[in-house]
């Protein structure tokens, strides 16, 4: 059975003029420990589909299901990671991560002990107990990430979480995010508008075409082998998923690679 | 009516070195400009350039200042200006707040509420200290009411904006982690209410000294008011400038007070 199950799902919101269905067919089946990338053009509905998996907006039709249960609402399993970061500027940095924790009735004592873990397995050690407010975009990304795995979840959402990031900082926490994928390999559901960020690190792109009644258009399977490094960019195999992507998102013409062929 | 705010991210910290010598510097440059505007009255009074008996002097004031404080004149009717500001001020924090935050938190109670303390809030609250009277007489209580009154609206409004101008976010955010409704009230409303609240409780420290003052004013038997109202109809200037300082004074420190508390809560855990 696959670990999580998007069924025909159709996503509308009422606006001033009426109803717009921002999504109109989204079908997929994911796998467990699957690291699976949603790209699409801005507003074509990435963000509405990931609230969807987690429970946070209700389909206008069909369902998602995580293990055969259909999502009604948040749940324990599921853990999202917010594009600005989503931190508690009132907050210390442990005392964020432990949020979830706190949440789920968690102890202080155990609760802190986890969050200082994973404050150092994000690279944060000895910023315990700075405040939001004096790290650096970079370093909020990585407290939201901590926050959201502190909760140990199956399934890792991350809505364009280098979205706000330059192209550097972008870069290495993607390869940080894969190290620590790798160790316990959770399903993640990764939106990006980073083509490249994509295939560095999924081992699948859905790929959606605008709204509304946006649907996927592509699921390409990458092919990469793991674990993944910087070094996996310069070679041809990934060019070709480069183009190809590009080709689907922003038309032939853009296309940077001159010879699109398949393998 | 308002439409809630999207905050930053946070407010930063201002506990600089470069921050404390700046404000060491603000303190010392508003010294010397009191220093040379005290300087300059005195010697316009005494060379008789202005009538002392309307602008009096600084030297006067003092001397008016201790004669208040050795005539037992000032421990007099000072405790009762401060108990009915005191407990006038307690009461309205103490409905106020939680008021004020389940007002901007639940739509049902604002409906009910806000018309209420709007009209409240741009009252002047002079009009209705009659009506305290005749409910209450002259005495304490009534004063205490009046204070009630008018801090209650100016805490309700601020604490109420303050739920208001939760982000939105944030919320989804908690709702994300499972936070319940509960929750989301003490662990993400609450406490990003806090900063406007305060500033709420210090605005209505000032509301409530000038309130209780004024009613005073208006009659009674004792306190600050009522001496103010009494030096004032005899055309005794000294000692009127002296209560007006003391409240003043009054009202600054409680209001640094609450401005410390307003800094502590951005460290707050
Ligand atoms: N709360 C809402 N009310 C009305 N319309 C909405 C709401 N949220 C999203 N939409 C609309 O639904 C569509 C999809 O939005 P969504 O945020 O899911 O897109 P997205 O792919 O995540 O965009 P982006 O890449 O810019 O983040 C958009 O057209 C948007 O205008
Ligand atoms: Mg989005």
């Amino acid at each position: 059975m696959s670990h999580i199950t998007f069924d025909s799902v159709k996503i509308s919101y009422k606006t001033s003029d009426g109803e717009v269905e921002a999504v109109g067919d989204f079908s997929a089946e994911i796998q467990k420990g699957e690291f699976i990338a949603i790209v699409g053009p801005s507003g074509c509905g990435k963000s509405s589909v990931l609230s969807a998996a987690d429970g946070l907006l209700k389909p206008a039709a069909g369902n998602v299901y995580v293990s055969g249960e259909p999502v009604t609402g948040p749940g324990h399993g599921r853990a999202m990671v917010f594009q600005d970061a989503s931190l508690m500027p009132w907050r210390s940095v442990e005392s964020n991560v432990a949020f979830g924790l706190e949440l789920r009735g968690v102890g202080k004592a155990e609760r802190l002990r986890t969050a200082r873990e994973l404050v150092k397995l994000v690279g944060l050690e000895g910023r315990e107990r700075s405040r939001p407010s004096q790290l650096s975009g970079g370093m909020r990304q990585r407290v939201g990430i901590a926050r959201a795995l502190a909760v140990d979840p199956e399934i890792l959402l991350m809505d364009e979480p280098f979205g706000a990031l330059d192209a550097q900082t972008r870069e290495s926490m993607g390869m940080e995010l894969l190290r620590i994928w790798e160790n316990d390999r959770k399903t993640v559901l990764f939106v990006t508008h980073g083509i490249d960020e994509a295939i560095l690190l999924a081992d699948r792109v859905l790929v959606m075409s605008a709204g509304p009644r946006s649907r996927i258009v592509e699921d390409i399977t990458i092919d990469l082998p793991r674990p993944r490094t910087r070094e996996v960019r310069v070679g041809r195999e990934f060019q070709v998923y480069r183009s190809r992507l590009s080709n689907l998102l922003f038309g032939e013409q853009d296309a940077r690679t001159t010879e699109p062929a398949t393998r | 009516m308002r439409t809630p705010k999207r905050k930053d991210a946070g407010a930063p910290l201002t506990t600089s070195r470069a921050g404390s010598q700046e404000s060491a510097v603000k303190v010392l440059t508003g010294c010397i400009s009191i220093v040379v505007v005290l300087v300059a009255w005195q010697v316009s009074a005494s060379s008789g350039l202005v009538d002392a008996s309307y602008t009096s002097s600084p030297l006067e004031i003092v001397k008016a200042a201790a004669e208040l404080v050795t005539s037992g004149e000032l421990a007099q009717n000072l405790p009762t200006t401060l108990f009915e500001f005191s407990i006038g001020y307690a009461l309205a924090v103490v409905i106020g707040v939680p008021l004020g935050m389940l007002m901007g938190w639940r739509l049902r109670v604002r409906q009910v509420f806000e018309p209420l303390l709007y009209a409240l809030y741009v009252t002047p609250s002079l009009a209705l200290f009659p009506i305290f009277v005749l409910v209450w007489g002259i005495g304490t209580t009534s004063k205490i009411a009046i204070v009630f009154v008018d801090v209650l609206a100016t805490v309700v409004i601020n604490a109420m904006a303050g739920v208001q101008e939760t982000d939105a976010r944030t919320l989804r955010m908690a709702h994300a982690f499972g936070a319940g409704q509960m929750a989301q009230f003490w662990k993400i409303i609450a406490p990003s209410a806090m900063p406007t609240t305060v500033a709420g409780l210090r605005l209505g420290v000032g509301r409530g000294v000038i309130t209780v003052i004024v009613a005073e004013l208006y009659g009674g038997v004792v306190g600050l008011g009522v001496m103010i109202s009494a030096y004032g109809s005899s055309f005794n200037v000294p000692p009127l400038i002296v209560l007006a300082l003391l409240a003043g004074l009054f009202g600054l420190i409680v209001g640094s007070l609450l401005r410390r508390i307003e800094r502590s809560v951005f460290r707050w855990e």
